[in-house]
């Protein structure tokens, strides 16, 4: 299967579905799923380079952490990912290197305003052929 | 067990409806709004009921959604003694809320330039995905204004004194700590003092279309065809991140004081543990970042005004009516089986309605009640209420706090699909700006329950009593 993320949303928040062979790829996939709430990153160069550890004592939470750590990068830098790579990934850590840009108004579409990634009927779950996880954030 | 009808304005989730319910669960809403209403918001208005300490009942407004943890539109207040705290009882936004102002202006003095004010409104106002405050702020800086909210805009050239009796708890709560918030709240705070935000936050330039009750809003100093401003926002990431933060500080305290909760997102404290006095101090810090916010936005608004009216501040007379939180805990003093007793009331997506002669309200409101400013959505309409002795009898003196939302983002956005919603207000007279890829179709009318509808609710139900109904006629949106 290949790694994707599906968005959906709910009357008052929004959330995506994220698919993958292994965590690696729901982590990452997460990250872009998140990212793309924000502004359409087919516009994002990936000119600045971010290199980022997380650290948790379970996977769900490292998922959350690692995804509430991009939102306080983007409020605090304006700092927006579109390639993602998780180099290194246990229940406990995260290792990953992000390539993206600063938003720009003029340059990049404003898309949602994401507050936090949050624990609300939140999956991670092994399926048949892959894992599978579902986060909701509060906009 | 099923949810039962009480009388025409209230429903009951009577104690079994989920495992371990201390109290029941009231739902104030008619069959109008009933149907809107989701299984998964009664179970959270149960969930609320099973956590330790919950006095009364575990409330829910007519505006009600499901939320995370609480539903949006939930009250309950908890026992000092062996009640708890909860982040999720408050909300990622701490103190969002609304302030209105008003003016010596009537709408047809006002028309004629809407389109100006609303670009010079929105050019001075920052908002919208990714915008940056005007101010800029030192690490001291923000430790002022956590400490003393409204006060700090005030002191810094942001309004006037007499503002800050016109505000909940006059702007500021005390004992808010900023040792106690991480680094990464400081810097998100930083650059967002100022800032509208965006999706449902917004400045509305309205008319005061119908009165109810002509001595209150004499009272209020509201008049037929006035224009009013209302300003809607919160905390901003500031808040956020503390929410995010207490959240982990929470998760842990629910392991260690071994708690029961059907959801995660319930996560809280015993009120008496040191886990729940950091997030109360954290909480107050963001509502005060939440009130200084407001200030400052309304003191860009009043030189807006001054700008595109060309008139000195004495003659537009714009003065605050009112500031209120809801999205907040409390502590207030409540009467219990008879007795009083302080308890920590949570209010998340509810507005604090205090009746005539609560010793909280400011001097010029003692004889009315508190003032309860209630957006609606940016086609239709917004209210003034007041406080009724009722609603401090019946819902800890609390209130709805909005619409609520009926269709979500994509329904909204596929609903808007090949009509212009910009041009659809323009045609009956409302001038809306927004910098958002989708934000006028996400925030058009439909995607929101009818706020007369709302609004029929608590007043029938007598938790509150309508004084007037605003209308917009310029909305900035983020």
């Amino acid at each position: 299967m290949k790694a994707h993320f599906e968005t959906f949303d709910t009357t008052a928040d929004v959330g995506i579905t994220v698919y993958g062979e292994n965590l690696k790829d729901i982590f990452g996939q997460a990250a872009i799923g998140l990212f793309s709430f924000i502004t359409n990153i087919k516009k994002l160069d990936t000119k600045i380079s971010k290199s980022l550890e997380i650290n948790a004592d379970s996977y769900e939470n490292l998922l959350i952490n690692w995804l509430n750590e991009l939102i306080f990068l983007f409020d605090t830098e304006g700092f927006v990912g579109k390639d993602i790579k998780i180099k290194e990934l246990s229940e406990t850590k995260l290792i990953a290197m992000i390539k993206g840009d600063f938003f720009n108004e003029k340059k990049h579409s404003r898309g949602v305003l994401i507050k936090a990634a949050t624990y609300h009927k939140l999956k991670l779950e092994k399926k048949n052929n892959g894992w599978m996880a579902t986060i909701l954030f509060d906009i | 067990m099923n949810i039962r009808r009480i009388d025409k304005f209230r429903i009951e989730v009577p104690i079994g409806y989920v495992e371990g319910m201390r109290v029941p669960g009231i739902i104030y809403i008619d069959e109008v709004l009933e149907k809107y209403l989701e299984e998964d918001a009664i179970r959270q208005v149960a969930n609320v009921a099973t956590l330790p300490g919950i006095v009364k009942a575990s409330y829910a407004m007519p505006d009600i959604h499901t939320g995370y943890g609480f539903a949006i539109g939930g009250v309950a207040a908890f026992d000092l003694e062996e009640g708890v705290i909860s982040p999720g009882g408050v909300g990622y936004d701490i103190n969002c809320g609304v302030r209105l102002v008003r003016s010596n202006l009537v709408k047809e003095e006002v028309i004629p330039k809407i389109r100006t004010l609303v670009e010079v409104l929105s050019y001075e106002i920052p908002s919208g995905v990714g915008s940056k405050g005007k101010l800029k702020l030192s690490k001291n800086d923000e430790r002022q204004l956590m400490l003393k909210g409204a006060k700090w805009a005030v002191e810094n050239g942001f309004g006037e004194e007499d503002d800050l009796l016109h505000i909940e708890s006059g702007g500021y709560l005390e004992d808010a700590d900023p040792s106690l918030i991480s680094e990464k709240a400081y810097e998100r705070g930083r650059a967002q003092q100022g800032t509208l935000g965006s999706g449902n936050h917004f400045l509305e330039v309205q008319y005061v279309e119908e009165i109810y009750d002509r001595k209150a809003a004499d009272a209020l100093g509201l008049f037929p065809n006035q224009v009013t401003v209302m300003i809607h926002t919160g905390s901003r990431g500031f808040g956020h991140q503390i929410c995010t933060d207490f959240i982990e500080v929470m998760a842990r305290a629910v392991k260690k004081y071994d708690i029961y909760l059907p959801d995660r997102e319930l996560a809280c404290a015993p009120i008496k543990s040191e886990e729940a006095r950091q997030y109360i101090a954290a909480m107050k810090a963001a509502a005060n970042y939440a009130w200084a916010n407001r200030q400052c936005i309304m003191h860009w608004t009043r030189e807006s005004f001054i700008k595109v009216f060309e008139m000195s501040p004495k003659d537009l007379g714009m003065k605050l009516i009112y500031d209120v939180a809801h999205n907040i805990a409390k502590v207030e003093e409540h009467i219990i089986d008879g007795k009083k007793i302080k308890v920590m009331v949570h209010r998340k997506g509810a507005t604090r309605a205090f009746p005539p002669g609560h010793p909280e309200l400011p001097e010029i409101y003692k004889n009315i009640g508190q003032p309860v400013l209630i957006p609606g959505d940016m086609g239709r309409a917004s209210f003034v209420l007041l406080g009724t002795k009722e609603g401090m009898e019946e819902s800890f003196g609390s209130t709805c706090h909005g619409a609520g939302r009926v269709l979500s983002r994509h329904q909204a956005i596929r609903k808007a699909k090949g009509r212009s919603i910009r041009r659809e207000l323009e045609e009956v007279g409302i001038i809306v700006k927004s910098v958002g890829r989708e934000t006028l179709a996400e925030e058009m009318s439909e995607a929101y329950k009818d706020i007369n509808n709302v609004v029929e609710v608590v007043a029938n139900a007598k938790i509150s009593r309508k004084v007037a109904k605003l209308r917009p006629i310029g909305v900035v949106k983020g």
